[in-house]
């Protein structure tokens, strides 16, 4: 159950928040959930379209461990770049991304193929924490302390399309790798209803 | 165990049902009226900065749907980015008018 929304702080700050606990679930199917309690609170600034925000979960179970994590979203007025980064911290480990994209549309040449590039970044760290490398691996983390950088380019071939492709390197203990990226990503909003004037 | 699980269960159903009982005038988002055109104009200028401010930041404006479908998808999307209902409200009659 999850109770979540905004509200204004003041004229130049919203305030939105989320609180949840969670049931114990065996089903499968994805619908496997531990007995949780958490929530997430987060301030918006929308003059300097700002956003900073902490969260924080208690595990009602088994190790009835603590798991906190701070996050930043930016969009700065004058430039078409779209920052994010958070910190995250628990018993299975800790870490940090931070991530960056610049839309190319200020670019004056080129102008019909620039506006619809963007290049990204990603910069990101591990630390393992008290959970063995196979007990992390089976809950999607990696396996020892790791280190990663990565950049690409997007194409937005349309609003909802866009052709992605990155190249990273991961640095680990277990051994260090590329990492390379091709793909399309489709995001759209399909009306269930009649669409037409009512 | 139970017991934090139960008292955590009713935190959320009491601050819900307060949320609730203080949101029922405004459960379902109408669109805002204006008085006269200037008015309408100030509220769509603002309208559109909130949707820069709020909607800009994950996507572009959405194609064209009927009044009462941008309700609908106006007031989920409040759900989901977290937005004010003083927001909610301009960006729908930036969206509608």
């Amino acid at each position: 159950m999850m109770l979540r929304g905004g509200f204004p702080l003041d004229a130049k700050a919203d305030l939105n928040y989320a609180v949840y606990g969670s049931a114990i679930s065996t089903v499968h199917n994805n619908l496997e959930s531990d007995r949780n309690f958490g929530g997430r609170v987060g301030v918006f600034l929308p003059g300097s379209r700002l956003e900073l925000g902490t969260s924080w979960q208690k595990l009602l179970q088994d190790t009835r461990t603590n798991s906190f994590g701070f996050y930043f979203a930016w969009q700065p007025q004058r430039l078409p770049l779209n920052m994010h980064g958070e910190y995250a911290r628990s018993n299975q480990g800790s870490g940090y991304w931070v991530d960056g994209a610049y839309r190319l549309s200020q670019v004056t040449y080129w102008q019909r193929v620039m506006r619809r590039l963007e290049f990204a970044a990603r910069a990101e760290q591990f630390f393992s924490g008290e959970t063995s490398s196979d007990e992390a691996e089976a809950i999607g983390l990696p396996g020892a302390s790791t280190r990663e950088g990565e950049f690409g380019l997007n194409y937005y071939l349309h609003d909802g399309v866009k052709a992605v492709a990155s190249y990273g390197r991961q640095f680990s203990s277990d051994g260090n790798s590329n990492l390379w990226t091709v793909g399309i990503t489709y995001r759209f909003l399909l009306p269930l209803g009649r669409v037409g004037p009512r | 165990m139970k017991l934090e699980l139960i008292v955590a269960g009713a935190a959320l159903a009491l601050i819900s049902a307060l949320c609730i009982a203080a949101d029922s005038p405004h459960s379902s988002p109408t669109i805002p009226v204006a008085q006269n055109s200037v008015q309408a104009d100030a509220m769509r200028l603002e309208g559109e900065k909130r949707f820069h401010a709020n909607c800009g930041r994950c996507h572009a404006a959405p194609q064209k749907f009927p009044p009462r479908m941008i309700a609908t998808i106006v007031r989920h999307m409040r759900v989901r980015a977290t937005i004010t209902d003083e927001d909610m409200r301009l960006v729908l009659f930036y969206m509608t008018q």
